[in-house]
């Protein structure tokens, strides 16, 4: 068992006994990384934001449930990704309730991208162009450098489907910013 | 490409292969301009997106993070209940809590104070006798609903006068209930979420003041308490309320001794099952 295993469990016994110094502990070591997965995820701060927040919330008002069996960060981690699910199924309802009649959805001026400064933008819009599970393969393991095991385990999937998601994310990928960007010859597949 | 490719280019790029795997390996993409043109992609991308910082929270955003988050888990308030073995239930136990005592309080009211309720103020307060069927309510229905009932302290275990004088007054809400209110859910979605122990609902739907709530709580409150007393095996746990297919109604998790949990959907008006996931 690895040290940070170890103490975030030691953490989380702490946090059920009521040690709202572990609460800051446990935060302070995982925040960034789920708001970095939320962000990419979601694309938009405002709505990654959101997610990590309810990514807490779950998991610490479900920190009983937790099981040792597993490393906590991957089932923080497999909590993110199910938050960011549903806060993006969420967000479709929303938007095919109330798209204007006229909505062109190649227009690259609407949409929460305008708000997504993080990434490269070309890089953004083509990421936003994936499937949710072909974007969390590739958020998971090329934004994030997880392995493919433990993206495999957040991501509750055989590392057979981790590799062939992602492999086939980057090949979308490739193909999309190539499209966005002509001069940029490294990225184009040989002919 | 076979899957026999795509896991060599994915397995060389990640660096899972031992240094003569990792030669042969590229001894084979070299030699098929397919392999070669499909690595040179995938490694592409993987450099161009592992190159990207990892963004992070401004700290005024954590600021807020924190402080919502110490507040929805009352961090600032108590410290935070230590789990019994039947913990699963203990975020639920709570408005289950506030339900019985809001539930045993009305029947208080009604039973022990016939006539009260159109008195004036000083019949009103007379309420005190409620207080004491309100407790011996409370205990019994924990009986029913497991002894992790006890780890719930934030619920009121005992009616306090603003409970009283809401009841005594309205007779139909009870603040001490603080399951909350979602105005539309898909049956079999919220039970995917909820045996996958995957985020329930947007709490902040839930609407608990007065004027804002669609269902009459005193029916929630005499409802849950009905479904717990009749459920002698199984443990009862309200989870929200709602309006299904037109009719107010109230979602409860039932967890039986043996096999899987499941939804039961009650009318709030006559408190009968209108739908389920039991299998």
């Amino acid at each position: 068992m690895t040290d940070r295993v170890a103490e975030d469990r030691a953490l989380i016994r702490r946090y059920l006994t009521g040690d709202v110094a572990a609460f800051d502990e446990l935060m302070r070591i995982h925040e960034d990384r789920v708001f970095a997965i939320c962000l990419r995820m979601m694309t938009d701060r405002d709505a990654a934001l959101d997610a990590t927040q309810d990514v807490f919330l779950t998991v610490f008002r479900k920190a009983d449930r937790y099981k040792e069996q597993a490393a906590f960060s991957t089932w923080l981690y497999r909590v993110a990704m199910n938050t960011c699910y549903d806060h993006l199924r969420r967000r479709k309802r929303k938007r095919t309730e109330s798209l204007p009649e006229h909505f062109d959805p190649s227009d690259p001026r609407g949409g929460d991208e305008m708000n997504a400064v993080e990434l490269r933008p070309d890089i953004e819009s083509a990421l936003s162009g994936l499937s949710e599970d072909f974007r969390a393969a590739v958020v998971l393991v090329d934004l994030e450098g997880m392995s493919l095991e433990d993206a495999a385990d957040t991501l509750d999937v055989p590392i057979g489907t981790v590799k062939s998601r992602v492999f086939r994310a980057r090949k979308l990928l490739a193909k999309e910013l190539g499209n966005l960007a002509p001069g940029s010859g490294h990225l184009r597949e040989e002919p | 490409m076979r899957d026999r490719d795509l896991t060599l280019i994915i397995d060389l790029i990640d660096g899972r292969l031992p240094p003569e795997e990792e030669k042969a390996a590229l001894a084979v993409i070299a030699a098929d301009p397919e392999l070669r043109s499909a690595y040179r992609v995938q490694a592409a991308i993987a450099g161009e997106l592992s190159a990207t910082p990892s963004p992070s929270m401004t700290p005024s955003e954590r600021e807020v993070l924190h402080a919502e988050l110490k507040a929805q888990l009352h961090l600032d308030e108590s410290p935070v209940v230590v789990p019994s073995p039947h913990s699963r239930w203990n975020r639920w136990l709570a408005p289950l809590a506030g339900l019985a005592v809001g539930a045993a309080v009305i029947v208080g009211a009604v039973v022990v104070l016939p006539g009260t309720l159109s008195g004036d103020a000083d019949e009103a307060i007379v309420a005190a006798p409620a207080t004491t069927t309100t407790s011996a309510a409370s205990t019994q229905m924990a009986d029913t609903t497991v002894a992790a009932f006890e780890a719930a302290p934030e619920a009121p275990v005992e009616a306090g006068e603003d409970e009283q004088s809401d009841v005594v007054a309205g007779g139909t809400y009870n603040e001490a209930s603080g399951i909350p209110f979602v105005a539309d859910v898909d049956l079999s979605e919220l039970a995917d979420s909820y045996g996958a122990g995957s985020h329930l609902f947007d709490e902040s739907a839930g609407k608990r003041s007065d004027g804002e709530f669609p269902v009459n709580d005193a029916l929630v409150g005499a409802c849950v308490d009905r479904v717990s007393s009749e459920a002698t095996s199984s443990t009862v746990v309200p989870l929200l309320t709602t309006v299904y297919e037109g009719v107010p109604s109230m979602i409860v998790a039932v967890s039986p001794p043996a096999g899987d949990d499941y939804l039961v959907v009650y009318s709030l008006e006559a408190c009968e099952e209108i739908a389920t996931t039991r299998p």
